[in-house]
């Protein structure tokens, strides 16, 4: 599990970003101290760090310049200053990238994601099965029982989600938001008539009935 | 100054100096000066005294050139009375003298009011940078904390950042020159940055949107593309009249230019209202059925194009949908 350490003074953003960070599932430490940073910086040895500039008594830039002297760990820096200046300054000191406030969460994670290079293959697997029905995320199809049904880029991030948390209900906004996140940007009849086409081909080929509609709850597998 | 008009100056010493001029003729008749003579001094006379007028007058007239061209070819035509040279008669000295009184305190009143604008363009800078803190706080605590009110207040939030953004983008139009950086800007990162950034409220309000055909990169500065894009989207929210918001954005190259179209199927702009989009404060009569319309999110996306360098153009038909064009200059080609 990778180690990344959040130095920012905020502390109900420093709070909520550990939660984010440790669901996401990153191991989390914080500096809440900040008179000697940079030592804690050298003992906890991160894997990533979360630099603010606006820091009490010190400067994430010249903080970052003086981590840079022992060590090439990736520093992300997050700031309420969004300047051009500010952006280059970021960079030219030593810094990987940088991300304005207010954070956008998948984005945030995205980089973070970016710099330690978690690989998009590795985490997630080729084929997710339910109860004897496969579902193929390289050929996009759905098969079971011999048959095999092609999906579209929107039917398979549906059943994906679906299929990563079967046997639960899963709320329509959190499909929406999901579709969102992974650059599909439908609204909620879209969305209806997408499960609605799925059901369809699933009918077609003879697949048994897969997705469940729980009345004001959601959908489940 | 035409010569008729140097001699309207003169007149109250003319027709002193031709009364004495007739006055001496009377007495000089009376010495028993002729009358040959005595119009040959009247033609001396009108001579010297015409010829001293006549000199006079061109002095005055190059003085009067020269002052103009030193204040035509000023910028700064406050710095006049400094510039110009050494006044060469005591009258015009005098007057200078005003003169630099005057500028002085008009330039005093000027740095002052450029001071206090400096000053509250720093305080907002500052206050949006103090907004972003418990933006950034709320942010959080819903993404940690999903629920059914807490999307609700991501989407009020959202809102309030959209606003916040657009105070801050307004105190710097005056400043552009000084933070920009251009680098290479892919059009959908840009436009899937935005939509990022407005999730809760475009899924709020059921809007459907498809970047699929974006695909060109440009040369810009991203931030205030960005900004520019958010306007857009959210304008294409804003009026989207009955129907849920339906909005397309596709990107293709012509000739020199990238043109980037986002077109929406909203309440659309009246013929007699398009050209009047883009002024400061505009709201129209679409503005003032919707709430919240401040007549600043299309002027400021036409002062920041024109800045960058960006064309931006909107066609559109009232009850049918809008398209605003973005207009990219190539600036070299690059071969793929």
């Amino acid at each position: 599990m990778e180690r990344i350490l959040i130095i920012e003074d905020e502390e109900l953003i420093r709070q909520e970003l550990e939660i984010l960070l440790s669901n996401a599932g990153f191991s989390v430490s914080c500096i809440t101290d900040f008179d000697h940073t940079l030592a804690r910086i050298k003992d906890g040895a991160p894997d990533l760090i979360l630099l603010d500039i606006n820091l009490p008594g010190q400067n994430g830039y010249s903080l970052c310049a003086a981590v840079r002297q022992f060590s090439d760990v990736p520093i992300l820096f997050i700031t309420g200053r969004n300047t051009a200046m500010d952006e280059l300054q970021a960079l030219t000191l030593g810094g990987d990238d940088y991300i304005a406030k207010p954070y956008n969460i998948p984005i945030l994670l995205a980089r973070i994601n970016g710099l330690l290079k978690r690989g998009k293959g590795n985490a997630k697997a080729d084929c997710l099965e339910y109860d004897g029905i496969l579902l193929n995320l390289a050929a996009g199809t759905l098969a079971a029982g011999g048959q095999a049904v092609e999906l579209t880029k929107t039917e398979l991030k549906i059943l994906y989600y679906l299929f990563s948390h079967s046997g639960e209900i899963v709320p329509r906004p959190d499909l929406v938001e999901y579709l969102w996140d992974n650059e599909i940007h439908i609204d909620d009849n879209t969305l209806s008539v997408n499960i609605m086409r799925i059901r369809e081909k699933l009918r077609e080929a003879g697949i048994r009935e897969l997705i469940q509609t729980k009345r004001g709850m959601g959908y489940k597998i | 100054m035409k010569f008729t008009e140097f001699l309207s100056d003169k007149k109250s010493v003319l027709p002193g100096c031709f009364a004495s001029a007739l006055f001496f003729t009377v007495l000089l008749r009376l010495f028993g000066i002729g009358t040959g003579e005595l119009c040959l001094l009247w033609l001396c006379f009108l001579v010297i005294c015409g010829s001293f007028l006549l000199q006079s007058y061109v002095r005055q007239r190059k003085r009067f050139r020269y002052l103009q061209s030193v204040m035509d070819s000023l910028d700064q035509k406050y710095l006049f009375a400094e510039i110009a040279d050494r006044p060469d008669s005591r009258l015009e000295a005098l007057y200078f003298r005003l003169m630099k009184t005057a500028f002085k305190a008009m330039t005093d009143e000027v740095s002052q009011a450029g001071r206090i604008t400096a000053e509250y363009r720093d305080f907002v800078e500052q206050w949006v940078h103090e907004m972003k803190v418990p933006i950034s706080g709320i942010e959080l605590l819903c993404e940690n904390n999903r629920s059914e009110v807490t999307r609700k207040v991501m989407t009020q939030t959202e809102m309030i950042a959209q606003s916040v953004e657009r105070v801050l983008f307004y105190a710097r139009l005056g400043n552009v020159e000084k933070d920009y950086l251009i680098s290479e800007v892919s059009l959908k990162a840009c436009i899937l940055q935005v939509l990022a950034e407005n999730k809760q409220y475009l899924i709020q309000n059921n809007a459907c949107i498809s970047a699929e055909s974006v695909s060109d990169t440009v040369y810009s500065d991203k931030k205030w593309l960005q900004f520019i894009l958010n306007q857009i989207i959210i304008n294409s929210v804003k009026y989207c009249g009955a129907r849920p918001p339906v909005i397309e954005a596709v990107s293709h190259r012509c000739g020199n230019h990238v043109t980037l179209s986002i077109t929406d199927h909203g309440i659309g702009i009246k013929e007699s209202e398009l050209s009047r989009v883009f002024d400061k404060g505009f709201v129209g009569s679409n503005g003032r059925t919707a709430k919240n319309a401040t007549g600043i999110g299309l002027y400021l996306c036409h002062r920041l194009c024109a800045k960058l360098g960006i064309q931006i153009e909107i066609e559109s038909k009232a009850e049918a949908y809008t398209t605003v064009l973005l207009h990219f200059p190539i600036s070299y080609d690059s071969v793929r």
